[in-house]
């Protein structure tokens, strides 16, 4: 007998999410976002956009005027307050000014949710041996926050969030007080904490290149709506919205370089020059197939940009060109184009 | 030296304990009182821990008003109060009183000031780790505060001995009392000069420990 595999159920649910202060427009309009356990999921928007409202909305530091929020199949807002306080200890959350306690030693920072839990002192001991290890700081057990460096505080940050075993990690823009070496190395710790302890990690930035490092899904939140949700491969290569092209050209850069459209020559008679955006996935050659494009349909190509990345370890190209020829065979070298797998679209 | 009979020590003696008593008894029921005032004053503050506007607005317009009223007409205005509490109206004891009742107004307001000093994403923190009310305000909120609440204290202790001398009003003597008893209406310039050197250094040591003490706290 053949049983069907169904799809896990999220681990969190954000559905139909409404948050707005006062009379002002809504800070959050209807957002719903699913997160899989074990995927790290990003929601990206620029600043003002609602992302911290919706993170906050998940362990309600933030309470929504409608809408459902389900961690690990609970309907948070249906908890009292004593099982909401306990729901929250499954969910750890991670700062971008790190919120250390200024008087407490890392040590104790780290085992402040542990104590407030009530768990003995030798198993906070144990416990917090454990993630200084993990969070490659066990020289710097009796030292203060102030002694440490944004990078060292933020690893602190991270110890305390999953001091108590949470099965979600919330983290508020965790790299943006960092300096760019130092933000490697904290997204480094962040996708290692998830493969190991099978962490589901739900973050929020302003940074698309956290996106892209870090990242297996995202949504982009604008003005407190989301206009994008998918794999981050399919968002970087194939944006939908005009938000989304914008982030992605953060990233990887624009398509076509500014300007470069009007100071194409004009097509001869009869003759057609379109701007075509062309997407290599996977294994394809470019170069092959923009020579035997431009052979078998008479076309002259010519390249205005063209790059090799990878996201996820999944290598792409993409690559804008002028083509000049006749409309007909402009369609025709397209259709090929599209025949062998490749994103060919025409640039607006 | 000759103004400074065995007469005169005993009474420079007197003041000293007087002044240590006055100061020492008001100091310690402002923290009493003054802290839990100050606790209830911000948790209720807008976006704090417990907002209440109506508890928030009342207690932070008492405590306007007593600081306010200036000491000495508080001091004649509570009379009555004060012969409940202090069994007289006269004397060190008598003094206290409204010592302390102006004493805990001030230190309540800054006391409130160095609560509201720690970062609120601390108290945000606690609350994403599932921390109770309680124990955000003992374990965030009060130890956080720490340096500035001991700050507060001593500018309170500083500013009691000054206040203290007023007690004379009330028969409460001090040292503030001598120096106006001898050292201005008796004419005994020497005995002014001892008392205010003697008050000068009372704060100064008041004012060095307490700045060592929030060096100590002060881990930031
Ligand atoms: N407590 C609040 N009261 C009023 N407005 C708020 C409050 N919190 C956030 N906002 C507003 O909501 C919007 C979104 O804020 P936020 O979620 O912090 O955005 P982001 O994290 O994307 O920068 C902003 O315009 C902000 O001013
Ligand atoms: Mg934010």
């Amino acid at each position: 007998m053949e049983v069907p595999i169904a799809a896990p159920p999220p681990l969190v649910r954000l559905d139909g999410i409404r948050k707005s202060y006062g009379r002002h427009a809504p800070v959050l309009d209807d957002v719903s976002i699913a997160v899989q356990p074990g995927e790290i999921f990003g929601i990206v928007g620029r600043s003002g956009a609602g992302k911290s409202t919706l993170l906050r909305c998940v362990n309600l530091l933030e309470r929504p005027d409608a809408g459902r929020v389900d961690v690990a199949g609970q309907d948070m807002l249906a908890l009292d307050p004593a099982a909401l306080r306990t729901a929250r200890r499954g969910i750890g959350m991670v700062f971008q000014h790190f919120n250390l306690l200024s008087s407490l030693t890392v040590a104790a920072n780290i085992a402040f949710p542990l104590a407030i839990a009530g768990t003995g002192r030798t198993q906070q001991r144990e416990r917090v041996r454990e993630l200084l290890g993990l969070v490659g700081l066990t020289d710097k057990a009796e030292a203060y926050p102030r002694q440490l460096s944004g990078g060292q505080k933020q690893r602190v940050g991270i110890a305390r969030a999953l001091a108590s075993r949470p099965s979600v990690l919330l983290c508020d823009e965790a790299t943006s007080a960092l300096d760019p070496e130092t933000t490697g190395e904290i997204l480094d710790l962040i996708r290692g904490l998830r493969d190991r302890l099978s962490l589901t990690v739900l973050l929020i930035t302003h940074e698309m290149a956290v996106v892209k490092t870090l990242c297996d899904r995202v949504a982009i939140l604008d003005r407190g709506r989301l206009v994008e949700t998918g794999a981050v491969f399919d968002v970087f290569t194939r944006p939908r919205s005009a938000i989304a092209r914008r982030f992605v050209a953060e990233v990887i850069g624009d398509d076509v370089p500014p300007g470069a459209a009007g100071r194409l020559p004009p097509p001869a008679d009869h003759e057609e020059c379109r701007v075509l955006r062309i997407l290599f996935a996977g294994p394809n050659s470019t170069r092959a197939v923009i020579s035997e494009v431009s052979r078998r349909f008479r076309l002259d190509l010519n390249i205005m940009s063209g790059r090799i990345d990878e996201i996820g370890g999944e290598p792409f190209g993409l690559m804008a060109v002028a083509a000049y020829g006749e409309p007909a065979q402009i369609d025709a070298g397209m259709a090929w184009m599209q025949g062998l797998g490749l994103d060919v679209t025409v640039h607006s | 030296m000759t103004w400074l009979t065995p007469t005169m020590q005993d009474l420079l003696l007197d003041a000293a304990v007087e002044t240590a008593q006055m100061v020492g008894l008001s100091a310690l029921v402002a923290v009493v009182l003054g802290l839990p005032l100050a606790l209830v004053l911000h948790v209720t503050g807008a976006g704090q821990l417990s907002p209440n506007r109506l508890v928030n607005l009342a207690l932070g317009g008492l405590i306007n008003a007593v600081r306010s009223v200036p000491f000495i007409i508080l001091m004649v205005a509570i009379v009555p109060f004060t012969r409940v509490v202090a069994g007289t109206s006269i004397g060190t004891l008598a003094a206290t009183v409204p010592l302390a009742i102006a004493a805990t107004a001030f230190i309540a307001r800054l006391f409130e000031t160095a609560l509201r000093e720690v970062d609120p994403g601390l108290v945000e923190a606690a609350q994403a780790m599932g921390a109770t009310r309680l124990q955000i305000v003992t374990r965030v909120l009060l130890r956080e505060a720490a340096p500035g609440l001991v700050a507060a204290i001593t500018v309170t202790l500083v500013s009691l001995v000054g206040y203290s001398a007023m007690a004379g009003a009330v028969g409460g003597g001090g040292l503030g009392d001598l120096g106006i008893r001898f050292g201005y209406q008796r004419f005994m310039p020497a005995v002014m000069a001892t008392v205010v050197v003697l008050l000068i250094v009372v704060v100064q040591l008041l004012q060095s420990l307490g700045d060592l003490l929030v060096r100590r706290l002060t881990r930031r």
